[in-house]
């Protein structure tokens, strides 16, 4: 009878019930810490984005940009980032967090570029290199895309344009 | 409800009225000290909840280990922004395509081939 009596069985259970209640407890938060702690990765829309504008700004309408080239001669002088509206100096970020290249080539000739621009912050372009190999994360998002144009001559065109975007500290958990 | 002292249960505890005689010795107490104690049931239930405790944890670990995985995958691009976004409508293509109108292009096809090698 005594050792009915005997309660401490009881409370180890106790103890052990609340600690397994702990790890589930720390288990779920763990999951939910992970999971919503990590930021959603945006950079390859505004990626594309960029993209858009910037082809936006060369063709609009199936033409290219007469500020750029005109009468099959290249325009010189021409401020490409203040013609499209874009403007990468931002007081949020020490550094320029955008780049973007651009090739117009003559479709008679497709291994000499006819045109090239080059904008934002060159560090960028080596990143793409890389991401070409491997996909790093913390590293610039790139985006490559061309499209088919005229000139006012009608002269034919294929404009590749390769953006990035860094921006890591953002859209992804370092 | 509190019961009152009259119906309350009587306490376990060891019989302490019993007649102190040594010719007629406490049952009671014989049988705690002279039975053995086997205490394999205890232990099995032990093992079981502390493997029960392994599978709760490893089961955690696993659920973490699979949420650091869907953290992996949160990018969002613009097909899912857009759903209905088809390749066609694609404004590098809308250009091109409008390129090859004006020009009444026939060698669309050679030009496709040339800009989906450049991707």
């Amino acid at each position: 009878m005594g050792i009915i009596n005997n309660k401490r069985g009881d409370k180890i259970l106790s103890v052990y019930w609340f600690a397994v209640l702990l790890i589930i407890a720390g288990g779920i938060f763990g999951m939910v810490y992970v999971f919503y702690g990590t930021p959603y990765d945006v950079r390859e829309i505004e990626a594309r984005v960029l993209t858009n504008q910037i082809a936006d700004c060369i063709s609009y309408t199936g033409r290219i940009n007469s500020n750029l080239i005109l009468n099959g001669a290249v325009v010189e002088n021409n401020n490409f980032l203040e013609q499209c509206h874009l403007t990468f100096d931002s007081t949020e970020w020490e550094e320029e967090q955008f780049y973007f290249y651009v090739e117009m080539y003559r479709l008679q000739d497709l291994d000499k570029s006819f045109l090239e621009i080059e904008e934002g912050n060159l560090n960028l372009a080596v990143s793409c290199s890389v991401q070409e190999n491997k996909e790093q994360e913390n590293l610039a998002t790139c985006l490559k895309d061309s499209f088919y144009s005229l000139d006012d001559a009608n002269n034919q065109y294929v404009i590749k344009i390769l953006t990035a975007v860094r921006k890591a500290e953002k859209n992804v958990k370092i | 409800m509190l019961k009152s002292k009259k119906t309350r249960d009587p306490p376990c505890i060891a019989p302490p009225l019993l007649p102190r005689n040594r010719s007629t010795p406490n049952s009671a107490y014989i049988t705690r000290t002279l039975l053995p104690r086997n205490r394999s049931a205890q232990t099995g239930e032990t093992i079981s909840w502390v493997i029960a405790t392994l599978v709760i944890v490893g089961i955690l670990i696993l659920f973490i280990y699979a949420s650091t995985l869907m953290a992996k995958i949160k990018v969002v691009t613009f097909k899912e922004v857009k759903s209905d976004l088809t390749e066609e409508s694609k404004v590098l293509n809308g250009k091109t395509n409008l390129a090859n109108i004006i020009l009444n292009n026939k060698d669309k096809e050679i030009i496709e081939v040339i800009l989906q090698n450049d991707e």
